[in-house]
């Protein structure tokens, strides 16, 4: 029953649904200027352009290692950071010669437009409402979280045992209402982009040789896992609908730990504002164990969303590391918040 | 004047002054210190060496084409080469490899590895890297100031000097601007810089990196702004503490001297960002190419627009980042205005803040340059100085909504 009503009152927020429209109107409008500016048909009739799939083996005989020279080049890495870098190149190997050799799904090739496409889903739109949804997550955490404390009901609802346990229904609705309006922004989204554009590709053709080069790289699109398509787009969607969650996890242990709603959405703040700047300074040095661990924050994964499922540039020095930063700042903040609800059902309220 | 002292002191809060100056710190440490260590170039280190510094002590702030003659780079180029020879042909590590000079160097260096296998690249990588650093005179404490003065970097530093300014009487760019150009204000200023027939003479990527400079400080500002003023009117108005304050001939006027706290203190936050924000530049040299125009066809896709000296430039973007910040203050106050509590009024501001900072970048970053985006994908070239213009509309229509809002109060019912 409270579950139902928080839900409610979570759900049918003016102010959150206004803030859901936004975003689905900034992809519009983002969509529409990128349809604007894309080639029209008639001039990408060139040879590099046509839809026909040309059978690429464009894995045989590759070498991850080059991949890893190149990065060691480009960022002058010397000792133990290069050392780095190529032990993960060399564990992408066996990979590539699996793919190479793996004949159960085509392997096709396709430049020009089509790429540019993929760029556009995977690269930008998909950064774009991975960042929405992480936000509104986050500012329906914060809402629920002092939603008693904002309406000044909270020495009521908190006077009793059970009262204090409200904010673990709370917490429930959050992660649920996070769900339902990020599922709103990204089916919304992804309905305009596949109206717009023509996203002519076999969905069940291999990812990693769909396309012919890594986004906005010369190297191949490698993936650990043999994924098709259709595959790599859910995944890609599973992982932003996690971080969503892993946002609504932090605005909550912040919104339940901080007393102030002011501090709580200060040190929201101060939070990803030190993720993104950490990760983009030359603080820490690529190829060290350090800013591979510091990468594996949100802001990092929403900035490098192309990525996921590859090998994560020389920044990144561990496979699956999206599952991997998923998983361990979900248990980090998950942490967090039971620590701040366990201290909620003992704080003084006044 | 009293109630406006004690606002202004409820909006500069210890806690909130706290949270900013830890955010300062790492928009310092972090990105601004990374990009004011780019200025040094004017002195000794950087793309250019000592060499710019030099020009701009000869010949001052324009090259005309018979002042680069005079200066006789590829004369220079020949010496350090020559230096470079010698080095070479006493060297056994360049000797095994069958190289005696710098021409043999340089097409070993280039040539093309994709045949060789992953031991043979390694290999190759290595005597590349040792070669390097036997003409860069490395060793084990080698100060920055003997790494630049080594004949490697030195041939470097002329060879990125030669590329910026080598043909400054070249007038294929600037025709290819006029000819293909669809923007009449590049045109425009394509056919200016060509009447004036000299290079202004400004590091080609100045007007890029102090307008990111600007755009990181100006983005600050507004995230600065945006927590300091917040606070104290919510707070007021979820404790319905105007009620209160309503109920007397002098208490309506109160959101206004509120108002006037946060516009003032937005200006201060503003300038007092600007002010930390320009000691490391100044500290690095920025000031030194004051008087040099930004007007300068940089490359086949960049050229400053506008006949302005880098100091007026810099002074602009200061007015962008004051006006956009007021207006962040003035917006900020309109919404608390219609925001029952700090949570939706919080639900209001972060998309706010993000569209206004967006606006900031927008506008400030490669400012008056003809790759700015709000200049030249937004309005295809057509206006001149839109940049300075949004800011100053944003601002406007910011101190005309919170003037209505304030006028409006004097006669709304409060119950």
């Amino acid at each position: 029953m409270v579950y139902r009503y928080e839900l409610k009152k979570l759900l049918l927020s003016p102010l959150l649904l206004t803030l859901t429209l936004l975003c689905v109107l900034a992809n519009l409008t983002f969509l529409l200027v990128e349809h604007d500016n894309a080639p029209s048909p008639r001039q990408t009739n060139r040879p590099e352009d046509v839809l026909a799939a040309q059978d690429a083996s464009i894995f045989d005989g590759y070498s991850a290692a080059s991949i890893a020279e190149s990065y060691i080049r480009w960022y002058r890495l010397e000792g133990t950071n290069a050392e780095h870098v190529r032990a993960k190149y060399d564990a992408l190997q066996p990979v590539i010669d699996r793919k190479a050799a793996a004949d159960e799904k085509p392997q096709l090739h396709f430049s020009g437009q089509v790429s540019d496409v993929h760029v556009l889903l995977f690269g930008k739109l998909l950064k774009f409402f991975s960042q929405e949804v992480g936000l509104l997550a986050l500012l329906t955490a914060l809402l629920s979280a002092v939603y008693e404390q904002m309406r000044g009901t909270e020495s009521i609802v908190y006077a009793s045992r059970v009262g204090r346990q409200v904010q673990l229904t709370k917490l429930w609705v959050t992660l649920s209402a996070s769900a339902v309006l990020s599922l709103m922004v990204i089916g919304c989204s992804l309905l305009i982009f596949f109206a717009l554009f023509d996203f002519a590709i076999p969905w069940q053709a291999d990812v990693s040789s769909v396309f012919d080069h890594a986004l906005g790289e010369t190297k191949p699109f490698i993936t650990w896992n043999d994924l098709t398509v259709a595959e790599y787009l859910w995944a890609s969607l599973g992982i932003s609908m996690g971080l969503a969650w892993l946002c609504a996890l932090i605005g909550f242990a912040a919104g339940t730990g901080f007393r102030s709603v002011y501090a709580a959405f200060g040190a929201c703040v101060l939070l990803f504002t030190a993720f993104d700047l950490v990760a983009r300074s030359s603080l820490l040095p690529v190829g060290s164990m350090l800013k591979s661990a510091w990468g594996l924050n949100p802001m990092w994964l929403w900035k490098n969303s192309g990525t996921w499922f590859t090998d994560g540039r020389a920044e990144m020095l561990w496979a699956n590391f999206e599952r991997l930063g998923l998983c361990a700042y979900s248990i980090l903040f998950a942490s967090a918040v039971w620590g701040a609800y366990h201290l909620l059902r003992r704080r003084e309220i006044h | 004047m009293h109630l406006l002292r004690h606002e202004l002191k409820k909006i500069w809060n210890w806690r909130v002054l706290a949270l900013l100056a830890v955010l300062a710190a790492l928009v310092w440490s972090l990105p601004l210190r990374e990009s004011a260590a780019g200025y040094d170039s004017m002195r000794t280190h950087g793309g250019y060496g000592s060499y710019q510094r030099e020009l701009f002590q000869r010949y001052g702030n324009t090259l005309e084409p018979e002042e680069w003659a005079d200066y006789d780079v590829p004369g220079k180029i020949a010496a350090v080469q020559a230096e470079t020879d010698a080095l070479i042909a006493k060297s056994e590590l360049f000797a095994k490899q069958g190289i005696h000079n710098y021409a043999q160097y340089l097409a070993f260096v280039d040539r093309d590895t994709s045949g060789l296998d992953d031991a043979e690249l390694e290999r190759f990588m290595k005597i590349t890297q040792d070669m390097r650093d036997q003409l860069s005179l490395r060793y084990d404490g080698q100060t920055l100031d003997e790494f630049y003065a080594s004949p490697q970097m030195r041939m470097m530093a002329l060879k990125a000097l030669a590329s910026a300014y080598g043909n400054p009487d070249d007038e294929y760019r600037l025709q290819s601007f006029i000819q293909r150009d669809e923007r009449p204000v590049v045109v425009q200023a394509a056919r200016e810089i060509l009447s004036r027939r000299n290079s202004s003479l400004i590091r080609v990527d100045l007007v890029e990196s102090a307008s990111m400079y600007a755009a990181t400080v100006g983005v600050f500002s507004l995230v600065a702004t945006l927590l300091l003023v917040t606070l104290p009117l919510s707070t007021d108005r979820t404790r319905q503490v105007h009620l209160m304050q309503y109920s007397s001939r002098t208490g309506r006027r109160i959101l206004r001297i509120q108002g006037a706290a946060m516009l003032i203190s937005s200006l201060i936050v503003s300038i007092l960002s600007i002010a930390l924000g320009a000691i490391p530049l100044l500290a690095e040299g920025a000031a030194e190419y004051r008087h040099a125009s930004i007007q300068q066809c940089f490359s086949f896709f960049d050229m400053g627009l506008y006949d302005l000296t880098f100091g007026q430039y810099a002074m602009i973007l200061c007015a962008m980042i004051m006006l956009l910040t007021v207006g962040t203050a003035a917006f900020v106050f309109i919404l608390t205005r219609f925001s029952a509590n700090l949570m939706t009024l919080l639900i209001k501001i972060v998309p706010l803040g993000l569209a206004l900072s967006g606006i900031a970048v927008l506008t400030i970053y490669q400012a008056f340059s003809s790759n700015n985006l709000l200049f030249s994908a937004v309005l295809r070239g057509r206006i001149v100085m839109p940049e300075p213009l949004l800011c100053a509309i944003i601002a406007g229509a910011g101190l005309l909504g919170a003037w209505w809002v304030t006028c409006r109060e004097k006669h709304v019912d409060v119950g």
